[in-house]
């Protein structure tokens, strides 16, 4: 009887162990764990090489309709572009696994980037899930801002109206926008931790 | 149609222009792709008594396979969003969320319904409302549906209701409220002590209810409090229920989606507790920190 008191306990403490392991995420104010991704490309990108520039990772998948609704209303895009104008490396990741909604192969990313005019500095795919889960990515979108020293200064939703609508945009205050324009200024990160809105990151089960 | 008989109105898809129309003329909804939604009242046919409330519900009707979110979705999705509008005078009153179920697997985890639910609100009628008089409810739904992937929906829906002295409760509706009114959590009782002990890396949640709880799942009513995801270890306690809930990595309290998570204002754990008994409470729990003082 008491060894099965005993096993249930260890039961309990494994499954808390195993979904600590699933789930690390980060921390605003740590160390951005560093990874290894492959993009579209097939260019290899090391976090560790963009010590030095912020960094932005962008959960994405391109059939949720809250991703759509940054793309189809160029919202992202222009946030790709305004940024990396000014130093800043924009990773657009792709945690679908194989088979759900939002993986692609590297050519039907690169027809997508093409036919939206986005301008990522590069869009990794993680069809293993590895990146998004080492950054407890949610939802997309998800977006992480990383600061020149490697720190996390921002994690969270892309603005604050969590609405699939591209009509809230016009009157939405952009998370990112404001963590950038605040950070590059030298200035603290005013609102650093949000909640992520959109669909789930489609994981492999 | 079913049990929603007297249900008015029809739901569109998304993208469609089209206005509720019609008054009394029942109809069928016509859905979403996954799922409808049509708008009811307990007392169809007289709801509007002066200076009474009047319970609306809005019935959703899912797809197999498929769900929508409760207040706090969890890690993904969105609850639906319900702008009403009705004569002057009249308001309508929060949604009283029914018990969700914990939905997902993995590091991503949501609250929300499958299969049937209801929402109720209650319509509010003036004093000075008029017998004879017409009332009438307007709920612009907009709802995101998931399975796999997730489609967002949009409905109209209009109810027409008679103002007169007496309410006349209308027995067709009468198990959809009662089975609604059923899946709503009870309030705690007064003598139930509730208490969150910050242990560090978790919080150990304690409710005195004087029998002890072998299986409870907990549903914190705000998001960015505790890690949606983490299992929740019941621990044996005969004098009630003690859970682990596992703080949120970025542990700071915060109130909507998509808003910051702006400190731990509150001082309070806020959710519904669901024991296996199927039963559910609403628990306000004081937080309070394990740590001995000195």
């Amino acid at each position: 009887m008491k060894n099965l008191k005993n096993v249930i306990v260890l039961a309990g403490v494994l499954l808390v162990a195993v979904w600590a392991m699933a789930s690390q995420g980060v921390q605003v104010g740590q160390p951005a764990p560093d990874f290894t991704g492959h993009d579209s490309m097939g260019q290899a990108h090391r976090l560790s090489d963009y010590r030095g520039k912020f960094v932005v990772l962008e959960w994405h998948n391109q059939g949720c309709p809250f991703t759509r609704k940054h793309y189809e209303s160029g919202n992202m895009q222009k946030l790709q572009k305004e940024w990396r104008a000014k130093g800043v490396i924009w990773l657009t990741v792709i945690s679908s696994a194989p088979g759900k909604q939002g993986f692609v192969t590297p050519a039907q990313e690169n027809d997508y980037l093409a036919k939206m005019n986005a301008v990522p500095t590069a869009a990794l795919l993680d069809p293993a899930g590895v990146i998004g889960q080492l950054y407890g990515a949610k939802t997309t979108p998800q977006m992480v801002v990383i600061n020149p020293e490697g720190v996390v200064i921002y994690d969270g939703a892309i603005d604050d109206h969590s609405t699939p609508d591209a009509a809230d945009i016009p009157s939405s205050k952009n998370y990112v926008d404001a963590a950038l324009t605040e950070a590059l200024a030298g200035k603290p990160v005013s609102d650093a931790n949000t909640r992520p809105y959109g669909c789930s990151v489609k994981y492999a089960e | 149609m079913g049990v929603v008989a007297l249900a008015v109105g029809v739901s569109f898809p998304m993208g469609c222009a089209a206005a509720a129309q019609g008054a009394m003329d029942v109809q069928d909804a016509t859905g979403g792709s996954h799922g409808n939604v049509t708008l009811a009242a307990q007392d169809q046919d007289s709801v509007a008594e002066p200076g009474r409330s009047a319970e609306l519900g809005l019935h959703f009707v899912l797809e197999k396979g498929w769900h929508i979110y409760w207040v706090n979705p969890g890690d993904s999705g969105e609850p639906p969003k319900v702008k009403w509008t009705v004569p002057e005078g009249y308001s309508v009153g929060e949604i009283d969320w029914p018990t969700p179920e914990r939905l997902g697997r993995g590091t991503v985890v949501d609250y929300g319904y499958t299969g049937e639910v209801t929402l109720l609100a209650k319509l509010n009628v003036p004093d000075t409302a008029k017998a004879g008089s017409k009332a009438f409810a307007v709920a612009d739904v907009n709802w995101l549906v998931c399975s796999e992937i997730c489609l967002p929906e949009k409905s109209a829906l209009r109810i027409e209701l008679p103002v007169e002295s007496k309410a006349r409760r209308n027995p067709e509706e009468a198990t959809l409220f009662a089975r609604a009114r059923a899946r709503l959590p009870m309030p705690a009782l007064k003598v139930w002590d509730a208490e969150a002990l910050d242990q560090g890396g978790d919080y150990l949640l304690r409710l005195l209810t004087g029998v002890q709880e072998t299986s409870a799942t907990f549903f914190p009513l705000r998001s960015g409090e505790i890690e949606n995801s983490a299992p929740q270890k019941v621990l044996k306690f005969t004098g009630g229920m003690r859970i682990t809930l596992v703080k949120a990595a970025n542990t700071t309290a915060s109130s909507n989606a998509g808003k910051p998570n702006d400190g731990h204002a509150k001082g309070t754990i806020d959710g519904v507790v669901k024991f296996g008994s199927g039963k559910s409470y609403k628990v306000s729990a004081r937080i309070r920190s394990a740590l001995p003082a000195n």
